[in-house]
């Protein structure tokens, strides 16, 4: 408003209209628009200038030309010319063969593949996928593919497995609307929402299409057209592709694919690969085609149906260690084997939500921080799929070598290899121990052998009781009372990290007369102090969390000598806090309260992902706290899962000597 | 998204795929989706915050006013291509499309228009942490003074200082002559200016 014109009707030399002038002036100064609500709507107005852009187009901004009358007759003479002439043409034209050379189609197919299509705001098609050869799971794959896409971030995804036991039923439905995004998994009954992803605007399988003609090494020689023909109603160019069978391709040697090219935008309609005998191994078929046309906003969001499961996925890319456990539990529950689950997982990687049902489960580890809890959608560097052992799993397929994995009753291992349909998998290795067979897969050279057998090696039983306890075959040392978590499975759970760990002081002098709780001039010789005893529990302990590999944020204590000095002793480092500092007055209820307060704030907040959070002090201060249902032993720990809304739940109590037995080597 | 496409490439349907969602293709895309709508943007993103205003200060509601302003910017997108700069400036179609979809939304609701009209909006005990508007009192009275003008003279002055529109540009959003805009701004000032003498006096 402040370099608005000065309306010359605004008298400025009346005080009073000047004044009013200038309060609405402010008035509209101050009136702004939400910063929620842009966010909100600007991602609409994208979409509707984009639609606008296409049925306007080229929208009329410039400024119009004016003739004179006569220029408007000799105008329209001349486009009267220009549309016999192309008129005429267009009937040459269609009886001409196609001019348009393969290598500039494959130039032009290799663009659009490439996104390069601005043309394309909407779309939406099927295709279908045939596989005739088993893929690397066995069984032939026809899947059908339903998409929609709307510019700039609106997408929806469905996928019909055709040869499972319900072909007409999505498998998986992948909806985004900006910054929505929903998967929903109608076999599950189980609606999980995301954090939004960059919607891809390439078309079909286009990037295929770049990797096929990526791997051709002569494009004058093996890129050849011929001819054209119609496809979902659209002409296309036949294009036929003989990639380089270098080693490493995902084409077989020999291989040719046939592209059908739309003759209008260049993104591919369609393929088909056959082998060097011209055998059909692969093909995809494009079918109810649309492109720019307008699309049911409906299509882009998801309401999940009543009583179906609704995940939030949208902040926690890894689950927590409570979470996990508590889905493994659930999936040992279900499953008609013994769920193993590794102690020893690559550095780096953080357990995906298990995938259960009664015949398999299956566990994945990515990388701690990737995107989603999900990965049905992506490729995990380490997969583990559990199922019932069958007869046939001892039978080694070709290429595979034995292999050799504590505590297994049979291993073999498969290098990296590529499979008769060109397929490349990566190495795996196949466990099968008391029962259950295990394969771990990973993505590529993600792992050695080696690697794979030490993972194998740490392989723990989960038990079928409710929650998740070691299996009686599994480290026996620990059975805490009022505690779900033991043995392998909350070692697994602590190295996750996610978890405060309460420690009561290890123990003390009881005969030295405590003359001053607090150590502000750092001098212990009024409290009571630390036994021999106790300072070897402390050094033991700390000993084993190390040799653990049990991640430790912080360890936080009061002013107390005896907590200052488990602490340090056990971990090397200590955090004193006022806030846990008792009241010296034992009747000081009010300090009491404060102090126990603190304790549980700090029982109930999560430690950054991946560490726990370590308390040392006394029974007292753990009594106040949580009640006298938690007494410990000296030195004893009591552990906690914070469940992230300031509350937490006591999963496991350990005595100090039970720490070290939780090895799987123990 | 990650996508999980139907492959040209044999088994590859079925099998997950690492797909790089940040891939030059995937850029392209984006960056040619964005420079199609940059023209459109810039014309009406300038727009949003006169509109807004606007709309507030006719009823005194942040939501309705921007359903309105929504509702607008849609209707004015949908006729874009019938715009001509060389006959008609861009504020007065947006505007004469704004007033037009702010009649009829009294006509919807004419109830709740009533009430805006005729009281000072209720100030909201609760309101967005990020809402600005109307931040201290003599704003609010203001606002509530404005609401109270007869209806010609609150058009031209929401046109004029919420709206900021030109005089000519009024003239031609209300179909009158720049003179009797003119004429009604200096109303609606002096209205107001005797309506702060009474309260003063009272």
């Amino acid at each position: 408003m402040n370099d608005r014109e000065q309306h010359p009707e605004v008298q400025r030399d009346d005080p009073s209209i000047a004044a009013i002038d200038a309060a609405l002036r402010s008035l509209a100064d101050a009136t702004d628009l939400r910063p929620t609500f842009l966010d909100a709507y600007l991602p609409r107005f994208r979409r509707e200038a984009l639609h606008a852009r296409t049925a306007a187009a080229p929208i009329a901004l410039r400024p119009r030309v004016t003739r004179r009358r006569w220029h408007t007759f000799l105008g329209l003479a001349t486009a009267a010319a220009l549309v016999l002439a192309l008129v005429g043409g267009a009937f040459w034209w269609a009886g001409k063969p196609a001019s348009v050379s393969a290598q500039e189609v494959a130039a032009r197919a290799e663009q659009a593949a490439s996104g390069g299509v601005p043309s394309l705001h909407s779309y939406s098609y099927t295709i279908t996928s045939h596989f005739p050869a088993p893929g690397p799971q066995g069984g032939t794959s026809d899947v059908e593919y339903r998409s929609w896409y709307e510019a700039p971030d609106r997408l929806r995804m469905e996928s019909y497995v055709k040869s499972s036991v319900a072909p007409d039923e999505p498998n998986v439905i992948n909806i985004q609307d900006g910054a929505v995004r929903w998967e929903y998994l109608p076999s599950q009954r189980r609606a999980t929402r995301k954090a939004p992803t960059p919607v891809a605007a390439t078309f079909g399988n286009a990037r295929d299409v770049q990797t096929l003609l990526a791997s051709v090494a002569d494009r004058n020689k093996d890129v050849q057209l011929r001819g054209t023909t119609t496809i979902a109603g659209r002409e296309a160019y036949v294009l036929a592709v003989t990639p380089n069978p270098s080693p490493g391709s995902v084409f077989p040697p020999g291989s040719t694919t046939t592209l059908y090219i739309d003759k209008e935008t260049y993104v591919s309609l369609g393929s088909e690969t056959r082998d060097a005998r011209g055998t059909l191994v692969g093909s995809s078929t494009i079918s109810n085609l649309q492109i720019n046309r307008p699309m049911d906003a409906s299509r882009f969001t998801l309401t999940p149906p009543a009583g179906a499961e609704v995940v939030d996925d949208t902040h926690q890319a890894v689950p927590d260690a409570a979470t996990y456990i508590r889905q493994l539990g659930d999936a040992s529950a279900r499953a008609e084997f013994t769920l193993l689950v590794p102690t020893n997982v690559p550095a780096g990687l953080a357990p995906r939500a298990p995938l259960a049902d009664t015949g398999l489960v299956a566990l994945a580890y990515a990388p701690a921080g990737g995107a989603g809890a999900d990965y049905s959608h992506d490729a995990p560097p380490l997969t583990l799929t559990e199922r019932k052992t069958m007869r046939e799993d001892a039978e080694m397929p070709p290429g595979a070598e034995q292999a050799t994995v504590p505590g297994s009753d049979a291993a073999w291992f498969l290098p990296q290899a590529k499979m008769p349909t060109g397929f490349t998998v990566g190495p795996r290795l196949v466990v099968m121990r008391g029962g259950t067979t295990m394969t771990l897969a990973a993505t590529r050279a993600a792992f050695s052998k080696e690697q794979l057998v030490q993972i194998a090696a740490s392989l723990q039983p989960i038990a079928k009781a409710a929650g998740v306890s070691a299996a009686p075959t599994a480290t026996p040392a620990v059975a805490p009372q009022n505690a779900p978590l033991s043995g392998p499975a909350l070692l697994t759970a602590l190295r996750q990290g996610g978890y405060v760990i309460f420690f009561r002081n290890v123990q003390t002098n009881d005969e030295t007369l405590e003359t001053s709780l607090n150590n502000p001039n750092g001098s212990c010789s009024p409290q009571r102090n630390l036994t021999d005893q106790g300072r070897a529990a402390a050094r033991a302990i700390g000993d084993a969390f190390r040799a653990l590999h049990i991640p430790v944020l912080q360890v936080l204590t009061n002013y107390r000598c005896a907590a200052i000095v488990t602490a340090t002793t056990a971990f090397g480092e200590v955090a004193p806090r006022d806030e846990l500092i008792e009241p010296t007055d034992p009747s000081d209820t009010a300090g009491r309260a404060r102090t126990a307060q603190a304790v549980r704030t700090a029982l109930g907040k999560p430690p950054s992902p991946g560490t726990n959070m370590i308390v040392i002090g006394q029974q007292s201060l753990l009594t106040d706290a949580v009640g006298p249902d938690v007494t410990l032993a000296e030195g004893e720990a009591a552990i906690f899962a914070p469940d992230g809304t300031g509350g937490f739940t006591l999963v496991a109590r350990l005595l100090p000597e039970q720490w070290a037995s939780m090895s799987p080597g123990a | 998204m990650e996508r999980r496409r139907a492959s040209t490439v044999p088994g590859y349907a079925g099998h997950e795929r690492d797909e790089d969602a940040e891939d030059t293709g995937q850029r392209t895309a984006r960056d040619q989706a964005r420079a199609a709508t940059d023209d459109l943007a810039a014309l009406f993103a300038p727009q949003f915050r006169p509109l807004f205003r606007y709309f507030y200060h006719q009823i005194g509601d942040v939501h309705d006013a921007e359903d309105l302003l929504a509702t607008t910017v849609s209707k004015a997108l949908a006729s874009i291509g019938r715009f001509d700069p060389q006959r008609g400036m861009f504020a007065v179609l947006l505007f004469s499309i704004a007033r037009h979809t702010l009649q009829d939304f009294r006509r919807r609701a004419r109830t709740h228009a009533d009430i805006a009209i005729l009281d000072p909006p209720p100030r909201d005990p609760a309101p967005p942490l990020d809402l600005v508007v109307l931040k201290d009192e003599e704003a609010h009275l203001l606002h509530g003074r404005v609401a109270q003008l007869p209806p010609g003279q609150r058009e031209v002055i929401t046109l004029y200082y919420f709206g900021g529109l030109k005089g000519t540009e009024i003239a031609a959003v209300i179909g009158r002559s720049e003179g009797a805009v003119r004429l009604l701004i200096h109303r609606a000032l002096t209205a107001l200016r005797d309506q702060y003498r009474r309260e003063e006096q009272a």
